[in-house]
């Protein structure tokens, strides 16, 4: 016979009654998830562990206050979401970032590459992909970036979305198509290759 | 519809979050605008990269050693609301105590100084400087000297 997985709503249950593996089993559950957010966010790979660390303990201290009709991911997004905005602004990002989105050299390689296809080139091909569109997020203001990022890679629906952000469902359309647009504007180029 | 509330509605058809005649009107608007095919493509082609740009895997470790780190943090709290707290704030006491013993003793030694300035109290020179000698329990070189001066 076989046991059928814990729902979240039981694991929280079961933690505020004092079980501590309960939120062992929610933080593996959700892990990989919080800490590609942060790293989309964020845009690099330093402190990804620290700051998805921080996601947790976080949501430790305040797993009793959690209202139990919220969904505990779109409440650990946004513990997420503010940490990352938290560090952008700290690091002020934006004033320090390179404003060579796609290099020349870039380019030269994705050229030649094309003439030479093999399973290896096309790992490459992919790193060389994620790096440029990693590098044009990090052009999105905080507020843009975190709402395509929710949407994209974690296919949040836009309610979902603006219950995270804390905002309107309006304002989570208007970001999320500003965002499309200002990435497909900074990625002309790249896509003018590939189309 | 004006060709930019159109690109407007492509970012919710891409979405999926439109349905009966603002759909038909978008599917009729792309087979003819090369301009919005393109964007959708370059709509599918963020998300795929955003889809694999998220590759980070953290160790299998990771979750016990968040809980381990609650712990850590939990014990140091404990301590400082403990035994620790009540060591620190005899420290934070005694310290304060020796700020306010400096600070009195330095005001009393200010106030004690004697100076020629009780000589000129703004009176006729003679009866201000006899006054001052005769209620003098000593006197010093310094009070022969300004009254000689004063004369």
């Amino acid at each position: 016979m076989t046991t059928s997985p814990l729902s979240d709503a039981d694991l929280i249950h079961a933690f505020r009654q004092g079980d501590e593996t309960a939120f062992e089993e929610l933080v593996r559950r959700y892990q990989r998830a919080v800490s590609n957010v942060i790293y989309l966010t964020l845009g690099d790979r330093h402190e990804v562990d620290d700051f998805t660390q921080e996601v947790f303990i976080r949501a430790y201290r305040s797993l009793s206050r959690f209202d139990e009709n919220a969904t505990i991911y779109s409440w650990l997004y946004r513990i997420a979401v503010n940490i990352c905005i938290d560090e952008i602004r700290r690091r002020k990002i934006r004033k320090t970032l390179s404003l060579n989105l796609m290099s020349e050299s870039a380019l030269e390689r994705e050229r030649k590459s094309k003439d030479s296809y093999s399973p290896a080139t096309a790992e490459l091909l992919q790193a060389e992909k994620s790096d440029v569109i990693l590098k044009a997020l990090k052009k999105l203001s905080p507020a843009y970036r975190s709402a395509l990022v929710l949407r994209e890679y974690e296919s949040m629906a836009y309610e979902d979305i603006a219950d995270s952000l804390g905002i309107s469902v309006q304002a989570v359309k208007s970001r999320i198509f500003r965002a499309r647009q200002e990435m497909r504007e900074l990625l002309k180029d790249y896509f003018e290759e590939k189309l | 519809m004006k060709h930019t509330e159109m690109q407007q509605q492509l970012s919710l058809f891409f979405d999926d979050r439109l349905s009966g005649p603002d759909r038909s009107d978008i599917i009729n608007h792309l087979e003819s605008c090369a301009e919005c095919r393109q964007m959708l493509s370059a709509f599918q082609e963020v998300r795929l990269g955003i889809k694999t740009a998220g590759s980070i895997e953290l160790s299998g470790m990771f979750a016990s050693n968040v809980i381990r780190t609650i712990r850590q943090l939990s014990e140091r709290e404990r301590s400082w609301f403990g035994v620790d707290l009540v060591a620190r704030r005899l420290v934070f006491a005694l310290g304060m105590l020796s700020v306010v013993i400096i600070g009195a003793s330095a005001l009393n030694q200010q106030d004690s100084a004697p100076g020629p300035d009780r000589y000129f109290t703004g009176e006729p020179g003679d009866s201000s400087i006899a006054r001052t000698l005769l209620q003098a329990d000593e006197i010093s070189k310094d009070d022969v000297l300004i009254a000689a001066v004063v004369n």
